[in-house]
């Protein structure tokens, strides 16, 4: 499923207002500077910090 | 058991008892914050996209507006009845939109809920552009008898210590918004000038079944529900329903004064 690109173009990552990147076959949207994963949900980009996957091990911040 | 704070379970109801009479205010509240033809808008606890929709006639254009609210519930049907507004499960206290991204934010009877208002307004300017406007509406006072019976209902089944201390967790803020001077200083502190605070007063009718059925979206309600249980609550409105037609001509006529605020982002 495909995301407004004019959305796209608007938002970043709550947890840092990092860039974020949408990986459409993953349905996730993902912080390129936090690597919080934000999953999409029928269609709706779920941007709540509590749902994100948080990477393990590395930290990146 | 889900959370009775969530909105989540009460989504379908709310949309059909409540979304047709809460579009006017939201008309107001549009116009009041001076949409035009080319905003980007952002409609901040969107619930089911009410005022979304509203600004998006506003803009004349559907992909110009974003609504976001916390509850996937709400916005799964946002999606449903309102396809052309563009919705995002988010907290209006870490919004994931770029500084200065929106010409415009609104909040249709959201100010109340924010548990730190003070730090949801810091991050809805943050989104607005210098010289782009916050508009909300909140209920003014709810001293009218249909309040007044609702309490006396649900404090006979729920101490009214319990439920006061469930609604502060709800909606904090429910008794500090509804003076406009409060709404004005929380503005003011969050950075916005030139505030604005009109009242006007809403009719809304309900026929006595559709009334009762919208008692159990409000906070009150869900919470009265989640102490009851399924039966329980069944048989509570059973005679909230004969209590209300008691007291009530069918249908009935809610007379809510609102208070419309306007601020600018210097």
């Amino acid at each position: 499923m495909s995301l407004d690109p004019e959305l796209l173009q608007i938002l970043v990552c709550p947890n840092d207002r990092g860039e974020v990147e949408y990986r459409e076959d993953e349905r996730v949207i993902v912080c390129r500077s936090c690597g919080y994963r934000y999953p999409v949900r029928d269609g709706i980009p779920v941007m709540l910090i509590d749902e994100a996957e948080k990477p393990t091990g590395r930290r990146k911040r | 058991m889900p959370d009775w704070r969530s909105y989540d379970g009460v989504a379908e109801t709310y949309e059909r008892v409540h979304a047709p009479r809460l579009a006017e205010p939201a008309r107001d509240l549009v116009r009041a914050a001076g949409i035009r033809p080319g905003d980007r808008v952002l409609d901040a606890g969107t619930g089911t996209g009410v005022a979304a929709a509203e600004a998006a006639a506003g803009t004349g254009d559907p992909a110009s507006v974003i609504g976001v609210d916390p509850s996937l519930g709400m916005l799964a049907v946002a999606r449903r009845v309102r396809p052309q507004v563009r919705v995002v499960a988010a907290a209006a206290i870490d919004l994931p939109f770029r500084d200065g991204a929106f010409d415009a934010v609104i909040g249709n009877f959201v100010l109340a809920h924010f548990t730190k208002y003070g730090t949801a307004l810091h991050d809805l300017v943050r989104v607005l552009r210098p010289g782009g406007r916050v508009a909300f509406t909140a209920w003014a006072d709810g001293r009218d008898e249909l309040t007044a019976t609702w309490l006396e209902l649900a404090w006979s089944v729920v101490p009214r210590p319990v439920l006061e201390a469930a609604l502060d967790d709800a909606i904090p803020w429910r008794d500090r918004f509804r003076r406009p001077e409060a709404i004005a200083e929380a503005l003011s502190d969050a950075g916005l000038r030139r505030i604005r605070i009109d009242r006007r007063t809403y009719r809304f009718r309900y026929a006595l079944d559709e009334y009762v059925e919208g008692l159990g979206t409000w906070a009150t309600g869900r919470f009265v529900r989640s102490m009851l249980g399924e039966a329980g609550w069944t048989s509570f409105l059973a005679r909230a329903r004969e209590i209300f037609g008691e007291r009530f001509a069918d249908p009935l006529l809610d007379v809510r004064d609102v208070l419309i605020a306007v601020g600018v982002k210097p």
